[in-house]
């Protein structure tokens, strides 16, 4: 758990320093190889069951080359609760940091679990598949939205 | 036509304002996002509105607009990553369908938007605009010269052509298919420009290409029986050359699909490209 915790955080850093998407592909294939199955099993903490349940989602819409409305609301459901739960640590820590690696020999783990997690999320989201076909599927809702004349309130309430 | 977007509109919004701040967040912790929401949300989709009812309006009848862009959707799409990846999403989406009409307006803005940076980041949006315009091409659905296909050749894909190995391909096969309709100066004009744009990325690749090459025959060339635990049949032997060969000969495609702009097109002689000629001589 401590290898796998040490590789993301590692993920993190690299990609937060090169911008590099590939390591973005990197951390949501690591972890999907690890825990396969729609839900998370053994001793992992909430932020963790929300990553998960974030990246087992894309990875799913990515394989079928769709994502539904509900699929998307859950993904967006486990974001804002990321999110309260980070605003909620950085009250209690003013700086709340994620900290890149001192040196090559190790690293710090001073990250709130909430903050790497949101970061972890973002991470998934901008893994090209997953992004491109939000994109689409935003291009295709749109499309439905403004020039076919669908009525976006019967849209709005599925 | 303001309505406000739908449900799914704004979740997906939500979802690309943190993938487009991924880099920030792994960076800080901290991230900007309401503010990005909102541009997509209050802003893009009433213009992106208009620009669709517009394109209506026109398809009516009316004279084709002059192919200005729409100073505020150029502002908007040139400061917001999510603005600008949806508004190209919807544009690449638009040119699958056929729906120029469409596609035009948001063409001009992404050819005022996309600065040299935003657009180096884009590359597959470029590959597939070519691959698409070219499809549009071979159905006689596009006419090439035509005033959104030379929109998306002069302002995105030859600026473009440096970015990657795809897009420069891309480029090179819609010209080749678009050739005989195209003038032999504009031609010419469009493939030194390619040559031009895309020298440094050649020169990176071919370096990366030959590295590869001679890392291969030293690793097989001694004995490879040996090398490869006696596990080799004779004719895995030359697997080293023949990969050797297709790294060097990656240079070579280029170059030749190149040359098959000369062959087919006489018109296209030296006094028109001296630098294309003079590419194609070096070989």
């Amino acid at each position: 758990m401590r290898l796998s915790a040490a590789l993301a955080s590692l993920c993190r850093a690299q990609y937060a320093e090169s911008g590099v998407t590939a390591l973005c592909s990197l951390r949501s294939q690591l972890h999907l190889a690890q825990n396969s199955g729609p839900t998370l099993h053994g001793s992992n903490t909430p932020e963790m069951q929300y990553f998960h349940r974030i990246a087992f989602l894309l990875d799913v819409s990515v394989r079928e080359g769709h994502c539904d409305p509900r699929r998307l609301a859950e993904i967006v459901a486990a974001l804002e609760a990321l999110e309260t739960a980070a605003a909620a640590a950085a009250r209690q820590i003013p700086k709340v940091v994620i900290r890149k690696m001192e040196s090559s020999e190790g690293m710090v783990k001073a990250e709130d679990p909430a903050v790497a997690a949101l970061a972890d999320c973002a991470m998934a989201l901008r893994d090209p598949p997953a992004l491109h076909l939000l994109l689409h599927e935003t291009a295709r809702a749109a499309q439905d939205c403004f020039a076919h004349g669908a009525d976006p309130a019967a849209d709005s309430n599925p | 036509m303001h309505d406000p977007p739908s449900a799914y509109s704004r979740a997906a919004a939500q979802a690309l304002a943190y993938a487009s701040g991924a880099r920030e967040l792994a960076n800080s912790g901290t991230l900007p996002l309401s503010g990005l929401q909102r541009d997509v949300l209050e802003k893009f989709y009433p213009l992106l509105a208009d620009v669709i009812l517009e394109a209506d309006l026109r398809e009516e009848g009316d004279a084709a607009g002059e192919g200005g862009s729409d100073e505020k959707l150029v502002r908007l799409v040139t400061g917001d990553s999510v603005v600008r990846k949806v508004s190209l999403a919807y544009l690449l989406q638009r040119v699958t369908v056929g729906d120029l009409a469409t596609a035009e307006p948001l063409l001009a803005a992404a050819r005022d938007a996309l600065t040299e940076e935003t657009l180096a980041e884009e590359g597959p949006f470029l590959a597939s605009l070519a691959r698409q315009l070219a499809a549009l091409g071979a159905n006689h659905r596009l006419a090439p010269e035509s005033r959104p296909w030379r929109m998306a050749v002069d302002g995105l894909l030859l600026r473009g052509a440096g970015v990657s190995m795809e897009v420069h391909e891309e480029l090179l096969q819609l010209l080749l298919a678009a050739a005989a309709h195209l003038s032999p100066a504009y031609l010419a004009q469009c493939l030194e420009t390619a040559l031009h744009v895309s020298r440094r990325m050649r020169k990176h690749y071919k370096r990366r290409l030959g590295a590869e090459a001679e890392e291969v025959p030293v690793r097989v060339g001694r004995s490879s029986a040996d090398v490869l635990g006696g596990y080799s049949s004779p004719g895995s032997a030359s697997d080293g050359s023949a990969l050797a060969q297709q790294g060097r000969g990656a240079g070579h495609t280029l170059r030749s699909t190149y040359a098959l702009f000369t062959k087919k097109d006489p018109r296209l002689t030296e006094a028109l490209a001296p630098k294309l000629f003079a590419f194609l001589n070096a070989g």
